[in-house]
Order: C-alpha cells, then structure tokens, then sequence
C-alpha cells in the first residue's frame, strides 16, 4: 500500500504487538443477542490478526444501529450521516491511500437513502472494506419497513405487511459495472464471517460484504429457521473466496465450489433465492482501484508556485 | 445585391470624424453558436492589453439551442472599456454589432442601448429568398429606425465568402475586424489573441480567422466614417486577464488545496472545467462525484484526514449539501465551499445572476451551524479569497462558505497579478504523537478553538460524530453537553468576529443616505454614489465581504446616516405594491440580516432581472430616497 | 559526469520507469518538509513574527479585514520548540530541503571505475535514505531523546541498515551507473528488501549472467539490453533489481511469487559463447557460475529441461521462447559434455 501521502514524522514503533484491547472501544450497547456484536468482534480480530495499526485505520459509518460500530472501535472513526458513510470513506482514501478504510452501514443507510452512493462506490472502486449489516429492518427508530423486508412482513409504517418484494443488494452489487469483490456471510456463523472478512480486507479493491444480521428486538423470526437449520445455508467455497472452514464442515452440509471469477454464476446463484449462499460471488482484482488511477505526487509549495506562475502567464496582458 | 448597401455606406475615409468616449460599452450580439463570444472576448482582452479598463459580461440565452433569429436567442458580449479601471457593466450600450436585426431588436425591446448607439447589422436578410425572413426584416428596421439610433447595415455575409464557404462560422472575426478599426484596435496584439484562442485547432483555421479579420478592418476603413476613441489609460504591465470562476481555480491552487470535489451545476461548472485542465499539475484531484451531496461528502472526508479540501456548487446544489455542511460544523471539520449564485427560485434562470442565496448559506442548515460566510466582490478578490477561506477553515476548524455570482463567475477585468506566496498553502496537519489524555476537541474555555487530529496520528484515536457529544466526541447523554458545546462552536465566530475590522464607508462618514452592498454589485453601486455625490447628494456606499460573522461597527456607521438601504440581486417587495404593508414586506436579504443584527431601520431596493445592476438605474434609486428623506 | 555517449539514454529511461516510485518518495519528502515547517513555523518566533507570517498566510483578502494581530493571537501554537531543540530541527529542515533540491538527481549514482558495487550503492542510498535521518532526528529531539553521539551522522548519511520496515517500503529508488569490470552483485542482496529498486546501467563488457545470483523466490531479477524491457520493475510493489547489459549477455526476468504460488523465470537470451577472460575483477570463473546458476535455476523450472533431458515428450508446458529454450538447452547440453546429437 502507498504511503507517499504521508509524512515521514509520524514515530512508528514497528515492534508494537496488538491484542484485542488495542481495538476495543467503548462497550458496545447494542440490545443483547444483536448480531452487531458478533460482528463487532470479528471486526476486532481481524484487526488483530492482520496486526493493523489503530492510529492508521478508519471506521466510517452512517446512521442506525450499526453505525454505532466505530465508537466500539479504538481506531479513529468517523460516525457521520444517514446513508452517507461512503462518500466520506471515498474522500479518506482519495486523500489518504495509507489508511485501513472500514465502512459499516445498515441496509436503509446503504441500500435506501445512500443507493446512489453504493452504486457508485462499487464503481469507483476505491480499496476499501463496505460492510452492509443487513437486519432487514429499521431498528434504531424503531421498525421501519427497509427495502430488505422481505414482502408481507409487518413493521410501524407497513403494518399490513411490506408491500413489495425485497431488495437483493448482491444481485444488485453484481450488476453494477467495476463491481471487484461482492460477499456475502452471516453473523451467526463467526468462523465463516471473519474468513469472509479477512478475505474482503486482503482484496485490493472495493470490497462489498452483505452481513445477514439478526435484530431480536424486531426481525427476531426472519432469519430463525436459517439458524436453527443449517439445511438451508448453502456454503460457497474456493479457495480464491472463501474456503469452508473445517469447524463448520460438520454442521453446513451444503457446500458449493463456486470460482468467484465466474461472473455469470455469481448473478445466477444471488438471484435464486431458494437458499442462502453464503461465501464470495464475486472477486476480479484486475479492476483499477479509482484512489490509484487519480493519484498524483505531492507537490512542494515553491513547485507549485513555479507552476502556477507559468499558468497565470496565460492570463498575462 | 450589394450595390445599394454599399452606396447606403460608402464613405470617403478623409471624412472620418473620430469622437473621444472616456468610456464606451459595445454588444456584440448574435444567435448561439455564431460566435460572438468569442469576438466579444478577443475585443475585450485587446483592449486590456492595450491599457484599457474592461469589464465584459456574457450574454447568455437560457435554450441551448433556441431557433435561430429569435429575440429570446440572444446571444453574444458586452464589453465596457474605459480610460480607466472599469468595475461593472454599465448601463446602456453605445456600439452594437448584430449578425441578424432580431437579436438587435431584442437588446433594443430590453431596453439596453443607449441613444444615438452606432449600430452595424448584418444585412443578408433584407434581400432573403424567404419572404418572412424578409418581412420580418423590414418590421424589426422600421421599430429601429423609430428610435434615436445611427443604423449602418453590414454585408458580413456577403464579404466573407469571399474567404470562406460558410460565413457563420467566419463572421465573428469580420465583426471583429470592423471593431478593430472603430476603436484603433492594435492589429498585432489582435492577430496573437486570435492565434491564442484556436491554439488548438489546426494553423490554417489561425489563418483563415486572420484573414477576415483584415476583411472586416478594411471594409471598416473603406465604408465608416466614424470612429471612436478610449484612450487606454493604464498600464498593462503585471495584469492577469480572467473571468471569476478561473479566478476562484486559481485562488485554490494558490491557497494549497489538493482536492475539489463537485458535480456539474451552472453556472459553478466551468470553476471545475478550469481545474480539470490544469489541477492534475500541481498534483491536486477534483472528483466529479454522482451527486452534490457525495460531493460535499468526499471533500469533507478528504479534509478529516488532512489538509482542507473544497466543494464548489450553486444554490440548488447548496440546498443538497446542507445536511453535510452541517456535520462539518458540528464534528468541527475544516470546509471550504464555493456557492457561484445564479438566478431564482428552484431551478429558477441557470445562467443568469443573482444573489439569493445568503440566507440559505447562513441559515440553511439543520439546527444551530455557525460557520463562516464571505462574498469577494471583485474578480481579483475570488482569487485571493480562496486563500483566506482556507486559512480561516483550518484555524476555525469550521465551514466557510465563499459566495460569488453568475455576474463575477462570467464576467472578465484585467487585475494586478497577484505576488504569489508559498505561506498561502498552508502545511500538512501536525501529526505528531497526541499526548495522553487530550481530548479530540480540546476547546479552549474563552474561545472554542482546539487542535484537530488527523488519522494517522498516534494516540488521536476517536470517533467523530455528528450527535451531540461533549471534548472527548463521545455521544452526549447528559443534558448539559450540548449547551456547552453549541457554545463553543459558537464562541469561535465571535472570536473570529473580534479580529474583523470595520468596514470602510465609500464616500463620507456621514450623511443623508448610505447603500449597502455585498458581492458582485461593488462596481456599479460606487459608480452611481459617484454620480450622485457629482451631483451634491450626500451617499456613501459600504460593501461588506463578511456576512458571517458580520464585520463590526456596523451600527455605529449606520448611526451617522439619515437613511441606510442595501442595494441587492434578490427579491423584495417594492413598498408601493398592493397589500405589501411596513410589517409584511419582504425585504432584501441581507437588509434582513443588517436590520436584525443592528435593529436599524435599514431599506431596500432590489431587483431579479437576471442581469446585473446598472449604476445608472442605481443611481436614480439614490436621488428617489434622498428625496424623499428629505420629504419626511 | 560520463557522456550519454557510454549509456546512450539509458540512466534517463531507467528513471522514467522507476517514476512511480520516485514520486512516492518525492511525495514523502515534501510532506514531510511541509509538515516540519508547520511546527517549526507554529511553535517558534516572537508574537512579532507569528503576526508577520499569519499575514502571509491570511493573504490579501484579509488586508483591510481582518486584524492579523488579533488573529494571530488567537492562534493554536502547538507546543513550542525548545530553545535546545530548534536548531536540530531547523538542520533536519534544511537537509530535507536540500535533498529536495537535487531532484532527480538523487536517484541517480555514477559509480568511479573500479569502486566496490555494493559500497557505492549503500552511498547513493545513505544519501537519499538522508530524509528518513532528518524525521528520526526530528522525533528523537522533539522526545528529547536526541544523541548527538548517537545520531549525530544521520543528518549526512543514513545508510539502509539503520532503516525500519516502513522506511524500506518507501524507499528511494536508485540508478547507478557502472562499469560493467566492476559488475559484482552478491553484496547487493543486502539492500533487496521493502519496496527497495536497483537499475544497474551498465557500460562495456560485463559478466553475461551476475544477477543470477540473486534470484530468490520474492525478489524481481531482471537483466536487458533494451531499457523498455524494465518496465515490469514498476509492476511489483516489492524489491527489484536490474541490470541493463551490453549486447551478448543473458537476458531474462523472474517475476516474484504472488500471493502463495511460486515465481517466474523466463530467459529470453542466452550467450553462445562461454567467458573466456575475466573482466576487471570478476574471473571467468564468477561469470561461468553465474550463467551455470541461471541455466540450473531454468532447468529447474521445466524451462529448458524438456529438450535436455525428457526427449520422450512430457514437455506439455513448452515455454514461449522456444529458440531461447534451445539455447539455453544446448548450453546446457555443452557444459554437461553431452552429444548435442542425444
């Protein structure tokens, strides 16, 4: 990774190790049986296991429950507006190529009010990890039909059930042009999300997660029958994605090796939705990475000057 | 055809009578895509060279593509050059030269030309195969002719294939020529000019243009009999040469910004045209985001991890970025943002000027968001206003909105070069080691400022957040917390408010009436105290630059005026209108602002015609209020 | 300085290929400069003098404004630089300053006839590796850490050995040019680590394979003739070394291994003729072993041993370069003392 950005001042203790308290932050309060912290923790592992520097990494967030995320985090965080993480990530990393850019978001944040924002942020593809934790549901505000309700089901504002089909945020990633890494895992399963998570953070690239997330509070039954029966996961494996890991072999039978190059069979297994598939669709590293392409060297002020000198000649009576 | 017409012109050279003009102002009009701008330009830019004062102002139709030889289509140049400096517009027209008489008509319907105005219009259509066009024709002379003008009807068309085998795309530099040789225009200085503006074509489209504009000089000299003369007056040495908008690029490259982020909007966009030429040079990035909003977002991101980025937008796009504008006064990032004003409400007049937007750019956003609002008022002040909005950015660690309008962002002065300094750039953020226990908004009791920690920065660890928290940025949960902290953010306004100084009156410290202004109006509005105070009236003007915080003493010098009005670009109701009463009138904004911030009985006088204000017509506002000041 | 006559561009076209990292390191420099005069501005000077450069700073929209003393007053300072500390940080300033000045030239070292390879390039580095010794001097005075006993040369040279992990990821990139009697690589491996690129241009006769020697399973090893065949040096974040030979040496390129899976070798020329005098310091015998390394190291991956040694045909993976692959086989074939004929 480029650090050319950055001062050399800055000390770095090289010999530093880091433990878990090196990233924990406030305690977490989230309901009890949230899936975020599930999450939340295997977040703090792979910043542990990847040995990342707290004071060079960054959480963005938006607004909901999960985007409480980086106050839990000891590393610089940024918890801004609803919807909006992603701009705010891009403009870090445009400017900053030498941080660990992480961005949480719920599926209203990313899917509704910052669509816009996801779509474009997949095509930039900047080298970042975008973690959309999917419950399904507005929680923070207290049941909100979001676009992941599934059809029928019953919130506040859509008592009589929601009146369309749900949103598929990964076919819907896989469609988007210059889309590097598209994933998808589940909360419950905290093998295969942090392998999911440490392969997002590896990939050089715009790397979208979509973490299935149970809310107790509020979509307590919808993903209940996936956790108790496994029968219904099916399990995508590779070893360019996510290989199975050997702790879950036993329980997730329905293992699928499915190459994360292969396109088209990415879109054809997000798109039947007879079953979870859990594991990366979708990863091409040969994309331009947008904080790459725009980069420039760093000019001395006297440079500068020089330059805009001979610029302003032309505007010279 | 032709032989008429050039009996109709044709004078003996010897007879030429040259008349002197202090300063002149000349139109050159015709339908979009015909190339009068560019003529326009290149007479502006000669005569700047030559030591003239100059102000040009684009005429714009608001269609891309409006029908050929309509009114409404319009399209073309003012220029106002003068001995001396020129600041504003103008009020009429003295020369105009028109490549159809229904463009012509229509400056004439809108009442911009001046009597006794030399106007040369192209005369190909009076002898058209189509019948309309030659009946429309006649209909458009005969209103002319009804009015105090001296009409001189051109051949443009007809001289110019004589070169060239599609004369539209030829009769701007023949205009041109004809302009060259009314006002002894340099001929070589014009010749680099045009090579300059097709430097990019191929050479022979440099030749060709040439070539016509000797055409049009020598038809001039063989055909005119008058012309006129604005002795240049300055010097030209150490001048720039540019319109607002490449002045405000400019101001960003030399206030040490690396990153703009922006999405197209009018008329804001050519500010990200000129950067996208040349910024990559300085290795500075401008991101054209999906959206006004993501834009504010990715220069706001930028800024939290280093030095202070820009955004640049209009009113409909400020109205977009409001909720990021105040995020970045709330979590206390430093932002710089451009609001090149145009006209109306909503969508409103794109291309046109006004200054509407104040109120929204220091009240727009949700709930309390100090922050601060300048106006350059000149084209050299949006450069150098960059470089102060950026240092105030970082000190303040708040937003700074720069506001400037169609009228700046358009319009092209000659102004002193600027003396380039390295110390406007600004360093990196200090990124050395946060000594434990130092809070992320460290505020300082009496005046709100504290350090800011840039990621990357060992143990400045800490989440920003837009909820209200207390110095340590965590979430606030006591109900103190955000009456302490709103008054720190506050109090940095009234700090930066303390090291403003007051403004200075134009004119006396006292008197029967002081107009107020603010941006782009400086110009016009001195121009016509100028006029006034020559005719005895006791005015003085005042211009403010700071809107927020507003800059001090103003109700000390309001005090020693009988009667105090702005004179702005935005709508107010005039007082003699039906139901409009004292208390529900709605007055211009910043006399908003100035009657709620110094509870003096502050006036108005506005208006929202799209186009800037004409000393002229400011001038008769001041003689109406000084009489009737002294009526009551 | 030689004439482009011995190098004919090719010291110019190694730095346009190594840019990216020049840049980067350029781009270090500057921040760095730019961020210690921040400090040195903020934390030192009388209030006079704090008023004067924020003036300068607030620029002319502020004239008639805004009152800069007031302004200035007001004005975090950060924690002032010790009376002890300034002058320190002040020569660091300079030495980065200078270093900047020299522009491409610091890149770039023109080896004496004669001199030791890997001695002239710890110099060029020590000389460049001179910004990473001014922030480490910044650091350790600002900590009042700073030893003059200790430290006191790392303003004037601050060689690879002394520098960190992040320093070598960011290290700056080096063309020497050099005289091809004095073409001895093995010490060079000392330096191969971070992001750390060597361009070697090479003038008259050279051993044909030294480079060889230097081929381990993460390092880019690239020797030429034509300086474009480098451009793979801007491809790989991680070290790299290459060697612009005259006609007649060995070329080839061994990409690093990625992520798990092993390197590449290809070898696109091998000499028909074996060294027969020794050149300025290297003896026949060094330029044998370095082609005999290079041919093993092919043969070792399947490159030439299909001809040599498996006549019966399991040679699905045939390399591209396939006269190359003779050569190389029929090489081989030679120094085995084998029939050519099988």
């Amino acid at each position: 990774m480029s650090q050319s950005c950055c001062s050399l001042l800055t000390p770095v203790d090289e010999d530093r190790e880091f433990s878990l308290d090196d990233y924990e932050g406030a305690r977490a309060r989230w309901c009890p049986g949230c899936g975020d912290h599930s999450v939340l923790t295997a977040a703090q592992k792979l910043l542990v296991d990847e040995q990342l520097k707290p004071e060079e990494t960054v959480f963005v967030s938006g607004i909901g429950c999960s985007s409480r995320f980086p106050h839990y985090m000891k590393t610089y965080g940024f918890h801004g507006l609803h919807g909006r993480a992603l701009p705010v990530a891009t403009g870090v990393k445009l400017n900053r190529p030498d941080l660990n850019v992480f961005v949480v978001m719920g599926d209203g944040d990313c899917v509704s009010i910052g669509a816009g924002h996801w779509v474009h942020a997949t095509r930039y593809n900047v080298d970042m990890v975008a973690l959309m934790l999917d419950n399904n549901i507005y929680g923070l505000t207290k049941m909100q039909t979001s676009p992941t309700t599934p059809e029928g089901y019953a919130s506040n504002t859509q008592p009589q059930g929601s009146w369309l089909p749900a949103l598929n945020p990964i076919e819907a990633t896989l469609g988007i042009t210059n889309a590097s890494f598209v994933a998808q895992t589940a909360e419950w399963i905290p093998a295969h999300l942090f392998a999911t998570f440490q392969a997002a953070y590896r990939h050089r690239g715009f790397a979208f997660v979509r973490v299935l997330q149970r809310c107790p509070v509020f979509t307590e039954d919808i993903y209940l029958d996936a956790v108790r029966n496994p029968e219904m996961i099916e399990i995508l494996s590779h070893p360019d994605g996510v290989e199975m890991p050997e702790s879950l072999a036993q329980i997730y039978t329905n293992q699928v090796r499915h190459d994360p190059k292969n396109l088209s069979a990415a879109r054809d297994l997000a798109a039947d939705d007879s079953r979870l598939r859990l594991g990366v669709l979708y990863r091409d590293e040969s994309n331009p990475r947008y904080e790459e392409t725009r980069h420039l060297p760093l000019h001395s002020a006297e440079d500068k000057i020089r330059i805009l000198n001979e610029e302003l000649d032309k505007y010279a009576v | 055809m032709g032989d008429d017409t050039a009996v109709k012109t044709r004078v003996k050279s010897s007879r030429v009578k040259t008349a002197r003009y202090p300063q002149c102002t000349v139109e050159v009009v015709s339908d979009s895509g015909e190339g009068a701008q560019k003529c326009g330009q290149t007479f502006g830019a000669v005569s700047a060279k030559m030591g003239n004062g100059v102000w040009t102002v684009e005429i714009i139709p608001a269609e891309i593509q409006p029908p050929p030889r309509s009114p409404a289509g319009a399209s073309g140049n003012r220029i106002r050059i003068g001995e001396d400096v020129v600041t504003n517009w103008g009020d009429r027209t003295n020369v105009a030269i028109a490549f159809n008489e229904q463009v012509l008509l229509a400056r004439h319907r809108l009442n911009a030309i001046e009597d006794e105005a030399i106007l040369l219009v192209e005369n190909m259509w009076a002898t058209h195969k189509d019948e309309d066009i030659r009946a429309e024709w006649a209909a458009a002379m005969e209103e002319l002719e009804g009015a105090n003008y001296r009409i001189i009807e051109v051949p443009m068309e007809e001289e110019c294939l004589a070169i060239v085998d599609n004369p539209r795309k030829g009769k701007n530099m023949f205009a041109l020529g004809i302009l060259c040789w009314m006002f002894d225009r340099d001929m070589e200085v014009t010749r680099a000019e045009i090579a300059h503006a097709f430097r990019k074509k191929a050479a022979e489209v440099t030749e060709r243009n040439h070539e016509l504009l000797e055409l049009g000089y020598s038809w001039a000299d063989s055909h005119l009999d008058v012309r006129i003369e604005v002795k240049p007056g300055l010097s030209a040495e150490n001048t720039l040469v540019m319109n607002g908008n490449q002045a405000i690029a400019y101001g960003a490259v030399a206030a040490g910004m690396d990153l703009a982020a922006m999405y197209p909007i009018t008329p804001a966009t050519s500010v990200s045209h000129q950067l996208g030429e040349m910024f990559h040079k300085f290795g500075g990035v401008i991101h054209q985001a999906e959206d006004e909003i993501a834009a504010a977002g990715v220069a706001i991101g930028a800024s939290y991890s280093g030095k202070v980025a820009f955004t640049i937008t209009s009113g409909p796009g400020l109205a977009l970025k409001t909720e990021f504008l105040g995020l970045s006064v709330m979590s206390e990032i430093p932002l710089v943002v451009v609001d090149v004003q145009r006209g109306g409400p909503s969508t409103g007049l794109p291309t046109k000027v006004e200054q509407s937007d104040l109120l929204a750019a220091l009240f727009g956003q949700p709930g309390d968001a100090p922050h601060v609002v300048m106006a350059p008022a000149t084209i050299e002040e949006c450069f150098h206003s960059m470089v102060t909005a950026r240092r105030i950015a970082e000190t303040f660690r708040t937003l700074v909105i720069v506001m400037t309008d169609a009228n700046l962002a358009t319009g092209v002065q000659p102004f002193p070069r600027p003396v380039l300094d390295p110390a406007w750039q600004g360093s990196l953020p200090d990124m050395s080691p946060v000594p434990e226990g130092k809070p992320p908004y460290d505020w300082d009791e009496e005046t709100g400022l504290s350090r800011r920690f840039v990621p990357g920065t060992p143990g400045g660890m800490h989440t920003l957040t837009g909820l209200a928290h207390d110095e340590h940025s965590k979430v606030a949960y006591a109900s103190a917390v955000n009456q302490k902290s709103s008054a720190m953010r506050s109090r940095k306004m009234a700090v930066l408010h303390s090291t403003l100084r007051p403004p200075v009156v134009y004119g006396d410290e006292a008197g029967d009436l002081l107009v107020v202004g603010w941006g782009s109006t400086k110009g016009a509005i001195e121009e016509a105290v100028d006029r006034a105070r020559a005719e005895g009236l006791t005015v003085s003007s005042l211009h403010l630059r700071f809107l927020s915080p507003l800059e001090p003493g103003l109700k000390a010098i309001f005090g020693r005026f009988k009667r105090v009005m702005t004179v702005e670009i935005n709508y107010s109701d005039d007082p003699d209108l039906p139901y409009i009463t004292e208390e529900n009138r709605r007055r211009g904004q910043l006399a908003w602002l100035l009657r709620a911030q110094t509870l003096v009985d502050v006036d108005c006088w506005t208006r929202v015609l799209g186009e800037p204000l004409q000393p002229g017509a400011i001038h008769e506002v001041i003689r109406d209020h000084i009489s009737k000041g002294s009526a009551s | 300085m030689p004439s482009d006559k011995t190098t004919d561009g090719r010291v110019e076209r190694s730095l346009a290929i190594l840019e990216k990292a020049r840049e980067d390191f350029h781009s270090a420099l500057v921040a760095t400069s730019e961020e210690l005069r921040g400090l040195l501005d903020a934390g030192s000077g009388s209030a006079e003098a704090r008023a004067e450069r924020t003036a300068a700073e607030l620029g002319a929209f502020a004239v008639g404004h805004i009152d800069v003393d007031r302004f200035s007053a007001f004005e975090e300072t950060g924690e002032p630089v010790a009376v002890t500390v300034a002058p320190k940080l002040e020569a660091a300033s300079r030495t980065l300053q200078s270093l900047l000045d020299r522009g491409d030239d610091l890149f770039l070292v023109r080896a004496e006839a004669g001199k030791d390879l890997r001695e002239v390039v710890s110099a060029g580095l020590a000389r460049a590796g001179r910004a990473f010794g001014a922030a480490r001097t910044v650091e350790l005075a600002r900590s009042g850490r700073y030893d003059e006993a200790q430290h006191g040369e790392w303003l004037d040279r601050f060689p690879p050995s002394l520098w960190s992990g992040r320093e070598r990821k960011l290290a700056p990139p080096i063309v020497v040019e050099i005289e091809g009697t004095d073409l001895l690589a093995g010490g060079l491996a000392d330096f191969l680590d971070g992001a750390q690129k060597i361009v070697l241009v090479v003038r008259g006769p050279a051993p044909p394979a030294e480079l060889s020697r230097l081929i381990t399973p993460g390092l880019m090893v690239v020797q030429a003739e034509d300086p474009a065949d480098l451009s793979v040096l801007a491809e790989t974040e991680g070290p790299a070394v290459a060697a612009l030979l005259p006609d007649g040496a060995a070329r080839f390129v061994h990409l690093p291994e990625d992520d798990g899976g092993r390197g590449r070798l290809t070898v696109n020329h091998m000499p028909e003729d074996e060294p027969k005098r020794a050149l300025g310091r290297v003896s026949v015998y060094q330029q044998a072993e370095g082609l005999r390394h290079l041919a093993s190291l092919a043969a070792g991956w399947g490159l030439a041993a299909a001809p040599a040694a498996a006549p019966s045909g399991d040679g699905a993976a045939a390399p591209a370069a396939s006269t190359a692959a003779d050569t190389l086989a029929a090489w081989i074939l030679r120094q085995a003392d084998l029939p050519e004929t099988g």
